[in-house]
C-alpha cells in the first residue's frame, strides 16, 4: 500500500543537487526504515544506526 | 488496496449474517437505500472494523453497546449476541481478512480484532501496528467519506485558525511527509551523539580539555533546549486537539438550536405517522377479520351466476304466464267459442286444445311465479354485493399499506432517537464553561507558542556556538575523537541537513501537484465555466479562482462539495497511500448537472468506489447508463422491520 515513489523521489533529487558527497543507497535505505517503522522510534532509530555503521565499515582488503 | 468481501453480522440495523462479494476489477459499487434504511451503518461497518470507532450523524461517536442489532438482543433474551464485521481485502500483494467483533452477553460487552494475512493470523500487537499503516485513523475521512461531514474539509481553507488545521496533519501523513521528518529527527539525535563522543576526546587532551568541557556543556544544554522544544511541540499539540474539541463542541451547542427545530417538526411528523399508521392498523385488523369470506368468494360467484340464469329464466317464465292468463281471462269471457287472440270462432278440436294449454294458466300461479322471481332477483342482489365487496377488499393492499407505514414510524423514530441523543445534556452553564475553557486554551496556547519559539532560537544559537567550539578543538590539533566517530557526525549531520531541505521540497512539490490534480478534477465537474482552478495553501485548503485570478468568495454548498470531493481525488492521486473509496450521501448538495459530472469522474478519483445514495440523489437509470462498464455490482438496502435491514444484490456487471 505505501509506496515511496514521489517521496523517495523528491528525497533524491535534494541529495544530487546539495549532497552528492552523501550515497544515494544509503539515503534510499533509511528512508525504506523510516516508512516501515510503524511510528515506533526506538527500533527506527537502532535500525538506522545499523544501516549508518555498515556504511561506515572500512571495505574489507 | 481494494475490498473483495464485505460480511455483517448483528451490526446496527443489520440483523442475521450477509455477506457482499464484490467484483474483481475497477469501477464503481453502489448501495441504494432510503433515508434511514442503513447507509450510514454500512459506512460505519467499514470503518468499525478499521478503527474499532463508528460516528452518528452530528460526528458523534456511537457507544459500544448500541453497535449490537437490537432485533437480535431481544431474540438472544439475555443470551450472548456476537456482532461481527469481516473485511476481507488485497494489499501489497497479499490477501487479508480483517475481523472486528463485540459479544454482548446479558449486558456485558466484550471486543475483538483479528487480522490475518495469507491465512495466518497476526499477533495483537502486529494487527494494531499494521491496521495502523494500512489505513491511519487519522487519515481515514478521505477513504471514508461521509457528504454530510463536509465541515471538515471546509475548515482547511481557514489558515489563521489558532487551532491549526485539524486536517493537516493527516493529510501529510497521507502524503508520507512524517517519514522524512522523522528521518531528520533520528539523524540530528544520532549527530548529536557522536558529537558527544567527540567532546569526551577533546577532554582526554591537556590541551583541549577546557575546550572540550565548553563543547560538552554546550552540548548539554542544546539537548536540553531540543527536549524543551519537542515537549511544548507535543504540548502544542495536546492544546490544539482540545481546542479544537471545545470548538467543536461549542459549535455543536449553537447547531443544537436548529436540531431543536428540527425535533419539533419530526415530532408532529411522527405523530401525523402514528395517527395514520393507527388508521391503516384498523383497517388492516377488520380486512382480517373477515378474511374468512375472501375463501367464499369464488364458490359464491358460481352459485350466484347460476341463481341469475335461473331467475333468467323465471322471468321468461313469468311472461310467458302473464300472456297466458290474459288469454285464458279473454277465453273464458267469449264462453270459450273463440279465439282469444284474433276472435275467430274455434272448431271443436282447437277449442280442446286451448283449453287444455290455458287450464294451469290461473291468477294463482301467476301470483306465487311473481312472489318467486321478486325473491330470488333480491336474493341474487345481495349475494352479488357480498361478492363484490370481497373482490374489493384487497387485504394485501391494506397490508402493505399497513406495513410501510409501520416502517416509516421506526424510520422517523430513529431520527428522532438520534437527535435527541445529540441534544441530550446541554444546559447553559454547559455552554458557558465552554466558553471559558476556549478562552483559557487560546491563552495557554499562546503562551506554549512563544516558550516553543523561544526555545529554537535558543536551540539553534546553541548550534553556533558549537560549531565554533568545534572549530576550535580542530585548530588546537590535539583531542581528536577516532575517525569513525568524526565520520559518523558528518555524515548523520549532512543526512540531517538532507532530509530538513527533503521535507520542505517534498511538502513544496506535494501541494503543487496537488493542486494540479485537485484543479484537473474539479474543471471537469463544475459547470461554471468562470471558475477555472483551485489555489491551494499552506494547510492543503483549497480556494476556487476565477479566470481573472480572483478568490471566489462566498462558495456555495455545492461547490464546496465539489471542492472537498476534488481534494479527496488528488490525495489519492498523489498520495503513497491509496484505496477504496467509500462515499455516504455524497450527492446531497449537488443538482442533477453536477452529480452526472461527478458520475463521470468517480473512477478518477479512485479505482473502487462505494457509492451509498439513495434515488433521489442518483437514479438508477443514470446511474447505470453514465457508469456503463464501470458499474461493478448494485445493491439495494430494504428495511424488514425497524431493527432489520437487509443487502440484496440487484445485478451484476
Amino acid at each position: 500500500m505505501r509506496d515511496l515513489g514521489a517521496l523517495g523521489e523528491t528525497v533524491e533529487a535534494v541529495r544530487a543537487r546539495s549532497f552528492p558527497e552523501l550515497p544515494a543507497e544509503l539515503v534510499a535505505r533509511i528512508l525504506e526504515i523510516e516508512a516501515s517503522s510503524h511510528d515506533d522510534r526506538l527500533r527506527a532509530r537502532d535500525q538506522v544506526t545499523q544501516a549508518i555503521t555498515e556504511h561506515l565499515k572500512p571495505a574489507a582488503p | 488496496m481494494r475490498y473483495h468481501e464485505l460480511t455483517v453480522a448483528n451490526f446496527r440495523v443489520f440483523a442475521g449474517t450477509q455477506t457482499m462479494t464484490f467484483p474483481d476489477g475497477e469501477g464503481v459499487v453502489i448501495v441504494y437505500g432510503r433515508n434511514g434504511k442503513g447507509k450510514t451503518s454500512f459506512l460505519n461497518a467499514i470503518r468499525w472494523a478499521w478503527t474499532g470507532a463508528a460516528r452518528s450523524r452530528g460526528s458523534r461517536a456511537v457507544t459500544p453497546d448500541r453497535l449490537v442489532n437490537r432485533d437480535a438482543l431481544a431474540e438472544a433474551d439475555g443470551a450472548a449476541v456476537t456482532c461481527r464485521v469481516r473485511l476481507g481485502f488485497t494489499a501489497e500483494g497479499s490477501r487479508w481478512d480483517l475481523t472486528r467483533s463485540i459479544v454482548n452477553e446479558g449486558g456485558a460487552l466484550s471486543e475483538d480484532v483479528t487480522l490475518v494475512k495469507d491465512g495466518v493470523t497476526l499477533t495483537a500487537s502486529d494487527t494494531s501496528k499494521r491496521l495502523a499503516e494500512l489505513m491511519p485513523p487519522e487519515i481515514e475521512q478521505f477513504f471514508l467519506f461521509d457528504g454530510e461531514l463536509l465541515d471538515q474539509y471546509e475548515r482547511l481553507v481557514d489558515d489563521e485558525a489558532p487551532t491549526g488545521s485539524p486536517l493537516r496533519e493527516s493529510i501529510e501523513k497521507v502524503l508520507g511527509v512524517p517519514v522524512v521528518v522523522n528521518a531528520a529527527r533520528d539523524m540530528r539525535t544520532l549527530a548529536e551523539e557522536a558529537g558527544k563522543a567527540i567532546a569526551e576526546a577533546a577532554k582526554r587532551e591537556r590541551s583541549t580539555r577546557e575546550l572540550g568541557q565548553a563543547l560538552e556543556q554546550a552540548q548539554t544544554m542544546r539537548s536540553s533546549y531540543r527536549a524543551n522544544k519537542d515537549t511544548e511541540s507535543e504540548h502544542i499539540a495536546t492544546l490544539q486537539v482540545e481546542a479544537r474539541q471545545v470548538e467543536e463542541a461549542l459549535a455543536e451547542q449553537q447547531s443544537k438550536l436548529d436540531l431543536l427545530g428540527r425535533r419539533d417538526l419530526m415530532r408532529e411528523s411522527l405523530k401525523e405517522l402514528q395517527d395514520r399508521h393507527q388508521e391503516a392498523k384498523t383497517a388492516f385488523a377488520a380486512g382480517l377479520a373477515n378474511a374468512w369470506r375472501a375463501v367464499l368468494v369464488d364458490p359464491l360467484t358460481a352459485a350466484v351466476d347460476e341463481l341469475e340464469a335461473e331467475l333468467e329464466q323465471d322471468r321468461e317464465r313469468l311472461s310467458t304466464v302473464t300472456v297466458a292468463v290474459a288469454l285464458s281471462t279473454t277465453f273464458r269471457g267469449s264462453g270459450e267459442q273463440a279465439c282469444p287472440a284474433c276472435a275467430s270462432p274455434l272448431d271443436e278440436p282447437h277449442r280442446h286444445h286451448l283449453e287444455q294449454v290455458l287450464a294451469p294458466a290461473n291468477g294463482s300461479s301467476l301470483v306465487e311465479l311473481n312472489d318467486h322471481v321478486h325473491a330470488a332477483a333480491a336474493r341474487v342482489k345481495t349475494l352479488r354485493r357480498i361478492v363484490d365487496e370481497q373482490a374489493r377488499a384487497d387485504l394485501r393492499a391494506l397490508e402493505r399499506a399497513y406495513r410501510e407505514l409501520d416502517v416509516q414510524v421506526a424510520d422517523t423514530k430513529d431520527d428522532l432517537e438520534q437527535l435527541d441523543d445529540q441534544l441530550r445534556d446541554t444546559p447553559a452553564e454547559e455552554l458557558n464553561a465552554l466558553a471559558k475553557r476556549g478562552s483559557e486554551l487560546a491563552v495557554r496556547l499562546e503562551k506554549a507558542q512563544e516558550v516553543f519559539l523561544e526555545q529554537t532560537n535558543s536551540y539553534n544559537n546553541m548550534g553556533g556556538q558549537i560549531d565554533k567550539l568545534r572549530a576550535s578543538i580542530e585548530a588546537a590539533g590535539a583531542g581528536t575523537a577516532d575517525p569513525a566517530t568524526l565520520a559518523r557526525e558528518k555524515v548523520t549531520a549532512a543526512l540531517a541537513a538532507l532530509f530538513d531541505q527533503a521535507v520542505v521540497a517534498y511538502r513544496d512539490k506535494l501541494k503543487e501537484d496537488v493542486q494540479e490534480t485537485a484543479s484537473k478534477l474539479f474543471r471537469n465537474m463544475r459547470a461554471e465555466v468562470d471558475f477555472a482552478k483551485l489555489t491551494i495553501n499552506d494547510q492543503y485548503g483549497l480556494r476556487i479562482l476565477d479566470s481573472k485570478g480572483n478568490t471566489v468568495e462566498d462558495r456555495s454548498a455545492g461547490y464546496e462539495h465539489l471542492v472537498a470531493l476534488s481534494l479527496i481525488g488528488a490525495l489519492q492521486e498523489c498520495s503513497p497511500i491509496t484505496g477504496p473509496v467509500v462515499m455516504d450521501s455524497p450527492f446531497g448538495r449537488l443538482d442533477p448537472e453536477h452529480v452526472e459530472a461527478v458520475v463521470g469522474q468517480l473512477t478518477v478519483l479512485a479505482k473502487q468506489v462505494f457509492l451509498l445514495v439513495h434515488e433521489g440523489e442518483l437514479d438508477r437509470a443514470t446511474a447505470r447508463k453514465q457508469l456503463h462498464g464501470r458499474l461493478l455490482a448494485e445493491y439495494e438496502l430494504k428495511r424488514v422491520t425497524a431493527n432489520n435491514t437487509t443487502i440484496t444484490e440487484l445485478r451484476n456487471t
